[in-house]
């Protein structure tokens, strides 16, 4: 049995939605069931009862995001498009098949970094950098590797962590507040060229995707965002769905690209699978 | 002019128009799930976290908001000190987190004194949210019985 079929892009995202579980408890624990069978199934079937396994899956997430819309993260519903989206096209015979998944793939990921630019567009707290800034000195985003970057920036973190603990178990009372304890003007500069990194990626992959999807530059991108955003935040589940579907778009013409993506998505789960994570 | 039937398609299936559903449907469903949960969240203190609409890290995360519950019998002057979430209260209390509102604070409200014994001066406390109600300082009306206070912090 090739490798190649193995790293089919619905091989794919069936371990992505099996890798999720533990993220699941807004989904009713019957149909959690039903998933993980269904997407077993879909990996392992053929023809109509593969078709009809996806089914499963799509219809499985739909409904529990149908019930509990504001329960599940964002990835969650990537994963039920991308489950969709397999369904379809194992409707279809060969090749029409694989074109369709490759291009749905294409445009889900163009919804994604379309919308994911919009947001942070949209979010004043996102473009003044006030997010990553409290991130940083709250210790969330990739201080394993940053702190020892900036001086003071640990310090001030442990700082915050004893702060945030003794006031959070304290009484409450009308308008008190603490501060952060903030080492300089480099945390929050640092926190806005972060930001401003990131809406460039997302838009720049947003545009490759819309226009030049099969473009190195393009695939090169989404690679690099997959790993930089992975040296930063636990979000392994989500960048290997991407990555899932960027493996799908690369079918069956660039086998090069469809195999580094595939691997990276592989790579990406069995890292989180492991605990190895960005270190916080 | 489109084949019916084709082979390998399902009966009656018009075989392009099977292809264009299986390339478009699934983008197009993320387009308006998306584009819903954008505006709401534009306009509403829905949360960009959750909902399908990818606004994730553009905003702090919806559990990094905290708003102490204090909710005890009227004239009561002991002081709450800060406990667990009651287990039956974290669906709500979730559900206030990611779409803050008075309408779901009120919720969160009723099902606090729901869940607790009031009839002392002990209690209650659930961790809860919310930048957004900074804007209107929520201040909420229980029965004559129980006074129900939010007292709101955040971190500057």
């Amino acid at each position: 049995m090739s490798l190649d079929r193995w790293l089919r892009a619905e091989v794919l995202v069936a371990l992505s939605i099996l890798a999720m579980q533990p993220g699941l408890p807004w989904l009713p624990f019957g149909l959690r069931v039903a998933l993980a069978i269904a997407a077993l199934g879909g990996c392992v079937l053929r023809g109509r009862a593969r078709s009809a396994a996806w089914f499963a899956v799509a219809g499985a997430l739909v409904v529990g995001l149908a019930l509990a819309p504001l329960a599940a993260p964002n990835h969650h519903f990537l994963l039920a498009y991308a489950a969709l989206a397999v369904a379809l096209s194992g409707l279809l015979p060969e090749p029409a098949r694989t074109h369709a998944l490759s291009e749905s793939s294409r445009w889900l990921l163009f919804g994604v970094m379309l919308f994911a630019t919009l947001q942070k567009a949209l979010a004043d707290p996102y473009l003044d950098g006030s997010f990553f800034h409290f991130l940083l000195l709250h210790g969330g985003l990739g201080n394993g590797w940053i702190e020892p970057l900036v001086p003071g920036l640990a310090e001030a973190v442990a700082a915050n962590t004893t702060a945030l603990g003794t006031f959070l178990a304290t009484q409450p009372s009308e308008g008190v507040a603490t501060a952060l304890v903030d080492p300089g003007p480099r945390v929050a500069l640092l926190a806005r060229g972060l930001a401003w990194l990131g809406l460039a990626v997302e838009a720049g992959l947003a545009i490759g995707l819309g226009l030049a999807p099969r473009s190195t530059g393009t695939r090169g991108l989404l690679l690099a965002f997959a790993f930089g955003v992975f040296a930063l935040r636990q979000e392994d589940v989500f960048l290997a769905s991407v990555c899932a579907l960027g493996a799908a778009t690369c079918a069956p013409r660039s086998p090069g690209w469809h195999r580094a993506l595939a691997a990276s998505t592989l790579c990406l789960l069995a890292l989180g699978a492991l605990g190895l994570r960005a270190p916080a | 002019m489109a084949d019916r039937a084709a082979p390998g398609y399902p009966d009656g299936m018009e075989a392009p128009r099977l292809a264009k559903l299986a390339k478009w449907a699934p983008p197009l469903l993320l387009g308006a799930v998306a584009s819903v949960q954008l505006a709401a969240a534009q306009l509403s203190p829905l949360t960009r976290w959750r909902g399908g609409g990818f606004g994730m890290y553009a905003e702090i995360h919806p559990d990094a908001r905290r708003v102490w519950i204090d909710a005890r019998p009227e004239g009561c002057a002991g002081e709450a000190a800060p406990g667990p979430t009651p287990t039956d209260v974290a669906p709500r209390l979730h559900h206030a987190q990611r779409a803050a509102s008075r309408t779901s604070l009120e919720a969160l409200a009723r099902s606090v004194v729901a869940a607790r014994d009031l009839s002392g001066c002990r209690e209650v406390t659930g961790e809860l949210f919310a930048p957004e109600l900074l804007r209107e300082p929520p201040a909420l009306g229980w029965r004559s019985l129980t006074r129900v206070t939010l007292a709101v912090r955040d971190l500057e």
